[in-house]
């Protein structure tokens, strides 16, 4: 582990200086630190202590792992779309080596359990992202600032939290901490871990803590959104992961409702809520990268309810979300920045009928939303389907409703982009717009690929989860090649996958033996004898959901709730300002100093 | 031998009023000088000199401990720095004669000559700081230092009357064990002076216009210098001649002094108010650990102070001669700059992060919550104003519109120390313990007041 964050910290020194002489090298050094890091990590075995420059303090975990594993896909789609992207950036140097240093930061995360040495790497995770958030968007240095602060709030309390264990325990190893927390009194128990969940809170994106989500997913480059979300944002969910099940959460905390205890209860609430303000924000989006910012902020919901439950089946689950969301999360955002390579613009009500313009574009964010939208035969039911038949055996009604709405919303906000930006029709503008270069089509295509493969055949990322879950001491999910068990039954992807391809094929057969439909030009059309001035006009893609969007135009916001604190807090500054810029003040000063001393008989 | 660090300054200052020119090229070598002398006496470090032979109760007495030399190493090495950027050469005789006070300041043992030398440095930092035609911001200043030193002096009569003389070791002694409560009142008062040149609000309401007021020279000298020079004055006061707390009030109020002072930074819309607001808050910080009076603290507070002045220089020397300014044509500037705003929020790597690590580490320790929290919370202020200049400078338009944002460059030699001075930064975030062996050790040394008395004592002064 040592060598791989070596030469990822080194790499990144390289891809600067490399990227001077010829910009199209960073991404390459990426991807070649990605592939060798992934096949490193592979060979080596969970539950290995190494030294990190002369100290004990990296661990891998199963748990690490799989998320380490999961990023270096992330990271190495995002290398290889790079090649081609790098063109468009003006500061390609800076962007390759930040880029280098982010996957360097986010792998030693997951490689210790060792706090401090967590949260250097969180930190370092934190501002090599922080300084690419607004390379390509100038509207984006706000939603930088926005994202390094409500992240420092959850990193400063998990630092408080490890500071606090420190005094008590004098180690700051979360294995040996974790062995004697239920020493400590309950209040302390209590302040610890909720300070400790608040870090991957912020950076899950999980309500209260997912404002900066929109405008930092919205803003940031085309590619990185990716990343954020189908990477950075998982660091979050790591953290919670790891927290919850290396802690003895379920003897620490009494238990409350549905054989869940309380902490897990008030977690799981707060993944509801994060599901419908994710939900219910995502279907109002006109730009299609905040439109799935928030649907991150709804997955990450789901994440958090499934690694709540802290079971058999909806621990298992929450983690195999968090592989299918980075994947589809990945797929559209890439699919997205695809777009925007070719077209210049993320709004919806621009666009249209760039199908056949982009066909590979359009199959990786189908598939991309199918998975998110859990439909089978894509790895994203299989997630949703187990958290369900979590809560279904737990009898927890009022989350299954909250999760129900979620996957019926989620059907709602991803065919937003696909009807106005791929469907519908092609605006003369964009007459002439090709598919994007092969090599930034390769990623989408490879996760196309993995997105079925692990659909049909999950066993692989399930070996992962089940170590997991034996590693901390939850009973392990149980599967059989395909067929996934759970208590209520049971659930076989390949007959699903089967079933689906014949399906599939019925309606192939059909297409091609019924007669062809007749494709006609834009002007070739109805229109009372006027002549047709503006094609444009044809594409209904503006206010798209308006008929629900007014259901709930005028809920309150947290961003404002947040901007006008920070403007409380800004108008005390400014009281001090005012005190500052009088002369007189010092005059006053020293008289009341004078008078106190006087009163105090000194 | 020692001695020749007040003097030789302050006899060359006198002696190139005629030939300002000349006084420029003087200043650096003069510095220079003064480090190879103080590190030629490191081995003699733990002595006391007694100028003109006349015994500590009755003469002027100059002590010279570690303590003393890594403060004046420091001080000396900032000094140097400064006169080779500086180019302005009104200033040189004034900074002449401030180092000869600043040395003067950390080696004297006696307390009507630490508030002459005070006063100089108060004088001196007010020709400094008019630069640029702030006449108002130095005015504000003026009354500030000039009302606060009056308290200073009555404290030194408080210690004469009552112990018979102005050494302080002896008088603090003699006090110490007949009249402690006297030697608390003197202490306040001490703390108030002292407090104004420490930044802490309300005592240093006078910051933000002095510092803010553009000039590249005013906070880098009163900032990275006078504050630690005032630091060690106000450690050995409160820390090694007495056993007690300050009155609470005074903690209280620099708690709230870190975190007002903070959202004083937040609110600006100027880069050179919000580093002053920010270098009130720092100071306010080390305050507040130097008043918990608990070595491991105070150890960090002094790891905390020096690595803070050294960011601050860079963020200052930057500020000063650039203003707000576009890092995409000035990338090592801009560079150094992020180094060392990153370093002072505590990002890790840097130096700053183990300052904050440090001190939080030893008050969780001491079960100090409450100063770990206010320090938190500080930083996490810090941190969205620190990530918003940032992101203004690197981020900002290419083309310069209405002259806001130039295409211009810090001169080379200045570029040299800023960019030095960040990567030293870098270097002590890689490598703490380098720097904490050093303030554990002078922690130690100033809680020591039976090692101070006995080196005089040693003497058979009395």
């Amino acid at each position: 582990m040592q060598n791989i964050l070596l030469v990822a910290i080194i790499g990144s020194v390289a891809g600067y200086l490399l990227s001077l002489f010829y910009r199209r090298l960073g991404p390459i050094i990426l991807l070649l630190i990605s592939l060798y890091a992934f096949a490193m990590l592979w060979e080596i075995p969970s539950n290995t202590a190494e030294n990190f420059l002369g100290y004990d303090v990296l661990y891998l975990t199963t748990l690490g792992k799989y998320f380490a594993l999961l990023s270096l896909i992330v990271f190495s789609a995002y290398a290889i779309f790079n090649i081609v992207w790098i063109e468009t950036l003006k500061t390609p140097h800076a962007f390759n080596a930040l880029s280098i240093l982010t996957l360097a930061g986010t792998l030693g995360v997951f490689f210790t359990t060792n706090l401090v040495v967590l949260y250097i790497f969180w930190e370092l995770t934190v501002f090599a992202s922080l300084f690419i958030v607004p390379m390509s968007k100038s509207e984006a240095k706000r939603a930088a600032v926005w994202y390094v602060t409500i992240t420092a709030i959850g990193s400063f309390a998990f630092l408080f939290a490890t500071f606090l264990l420190y005094s008590k325990f004098y180690t700051f190893d979360l294995v040996e901490i974790s062995r004697n927390l239920s020493q400590l009194p309950k209040p302390t128990i209590w302040l610890v871990v909720c300070s400790m969940l608040t870090a991957g809170i912020a950076k899950s994106g999980v309500f209260p803590l997912h404002v900066w989500l929109r405008n930092v997913h919205g803003k940031a480059p085309d590619t990185f959104s990716a990343v954020l979300s189908g990477q950075l944002v998982k660091m979050g969910s790591y953290l919670i992961a790891l927290l919850l099940s290396i802690f003895p959460v379920t003897t620490l905390f009494p238990h409350f409702y549905g054989g869940v205890n309380i902490l897990s209860y008030i977690l799981i609430w707060l993944g509801n809520v994060s599901i419908l303000v994710g939900t219910l924000m995502a279907i109002k989006q006109n730009d299609m990268k905040m439109l799935i910012a928030f649907s991150t902020v709804a997955n990450s919901g789901y994440i958090l309810i499934g690694l709540a439950l802290l079971d058999q089946v909806g621990f298992a689950g929450g983690l195999f979300h968090v592989f299918n969301h980075a994947i589809a999360a990945t797929m559209i955002f890439l699919s997205f920045a695809a777009v925007v390579y070719r077209t210049g613009t993320t709004k919806i009500d621009e666009l249209g009928g760039l199908i056949h313009r982009m066909p590979v574009t359009f199959i990786t964010y189908l598939v991309g939303i199918i998975s998110l939208a859990g439909i089978p035969p894509t790895s994203g039911f299989i997630s949703k389907w187990m958290i369900f038949q979590s809560l279904v055996s737990r009898g927890m009604f009022v989350t299954e409703i909250f999760v129900f709405v979620g996957s019926i919303g989620s059907f709602l906000y991803v065919f937003r982009p696909l009807a106005g930006v791929f469907l519908g029709q092609l605006k003369s503008k964009y007459k002439d717009v090709r598919e994007v270069p092969i090599i930034m089509q390769i990623p989408m295509i490879l996760l196309v690929l993995v997105t079925v493969f692990f659909g049909v055949f999950p066993g692989q990322v399930l070996e992962f989860i089940v170590g997991a879950q034996k590693e901390f001491g939850i009973d392990a999910f149980q599967y059989e090649g395909t067929k996934l068990i759970t208590s209520m039954g049971y659930w076989d992807t390949w007959i699903v996958f089967v079933m689906f391809a014949v399906g599939f094929l019925i309606a192939a057969v059909l297409y091609l033996i019924t007669p062809k439909g007749k494709k006609i030009p834009l002007e070739d059309q109805y229109t009372s004898g006027e002549f047709l001035h503006n094609f444009d006009l044809y594409h209904y893609a503006s206010r798209f959901y308006a008929f629900l969007e007014r259901e709930y135009g005028d809920h309150p916001s947290l961003e404002n709730l947040y901007a006008s604190l920070v403007n409380a807090l800004k108008s005390l500054g400014k009281g001090i300002d005012y005190l500052v810029s009088r002369t007189a003040s010092a005059y006053v000063f020293w008289l009341g100093v004078i008078l106190l001393l006087l009163w105090k008989g000194w | 031998m020692i001695t020749l660090l007040i003097a030789v300054p302050l006899a060359l200052a006198f002696a190139t009023i005629p030939l300002r020119k000349l006084a420029r090229l003087i200043l650096p070598v003069v510095v220079l000088a003064n480090l190879v002398i103080l590190f030629a006496l490191k081995p003699h470090v733990g002595k006391i000199i007694e100028l003109g032979s006349w015994p500590a109760v009755y003469g002027i007495t100059l002590f010279f401990d570690e303590v003393a030399f890594y403060f004046l190493s420091f001080v000396n090495m900032m000094f140097l720095v400064i006169s080779l950027i500086t180019r302005d050469e009104r200033f040189s005789i004034p900074l002449l004669v401030m180092n000869a006070a600043l040395n003067g300041l950390i080696l004297t043992a006696d307390f009507f000559n630490s508030f002459v030398f005070l006063e100089i440095i108060a004088i001196t930092s007010y020709i400094i700081s008019t630069d640029k035609d702030n006449a108002l911001g130095s005015f504000k200043y003026l009354i500030f230092g000039g009302v606060a030193s009056i308290f200073y002096l009555i404290g030194a009569v408080f210690m004469y009357v009552q112990g018979g003389t102005l050494n302080m070791a002896y008088s603090s002694y003699i006090i110490g064990m007949s009249n402690p409560e006297l030697m608390k009142t003197a202490l306040v008062l001490f703390a108030i002076t002292l407090l104004v040149e420490l930044k802490v609000l309300p005592f240093g309401l006078w910051v933000p216009d002095v510092y803010g007021n553009g000039s590249a020279l005013t906070p880098v000298v009163l900032g990275s210098v006078v504050s630690t020079a005032t630091v060690y004055l106000f450690s050995r006061l409160s820390l090694t001649f007495v056993d007690e707390h300050l009155p609470p009030v005074f903690y209280y109020t620099v708690l709230a002094s870190i975190v007002l002072s903070q959202l004083g930074a937040l609110y600006q819309k100027n880069l050179g108010r919000t580093l002053a607001f920010a270098s009130m808050a720092s100071m306010s910080t080390v305050v507040a650990s130097l008043l918990t009076r608990q070595e491991s603290v105070v150890s960090t507070a002094l790891f905390y102070l020096f690595t803070d002045a050294l960011a601050k220089f860079v963020l200052f020397t930057v500020y000063g001669n650039l203003g707000v300014a576009n890092f995409r044509n000035a990338k090592t500037t801009g560079i150094a700059f992020t180094f060392s705003s990153l370093s002072l929020v505590g990002v890790p790597i840097f130096a700053g992060f183990w300052g904050k690590y440090y001190l939080l580490k030893a008050l969780f320790e001491q079960e100090n919550y409450v100063l770990a929290i206010v320090v938190l919370v500080s930083t996490l202020i810090e941190l969205a104003y620190v990530t918003k200049w940032n992101i203004e400078q690197w981020f900002a338009k290419k083309e310069t519109t209405k002259g806001e944002i130039e295409n211009i460059d810090l001169p080379f030699v200045q570029k040299l120390f800023v960019l030095l001075s960040a990567l030293i930064l870098l270097v002590i975030g890689l490598f703490p313990q380098l720097l904490l062996d050093k303030t554990n050790l002078l922690a130690e040394k100033l809680f020591d007041f039976q090692l101070y008395r006995d080196i005089f004592f040693g003497k058979g002064g009395m």
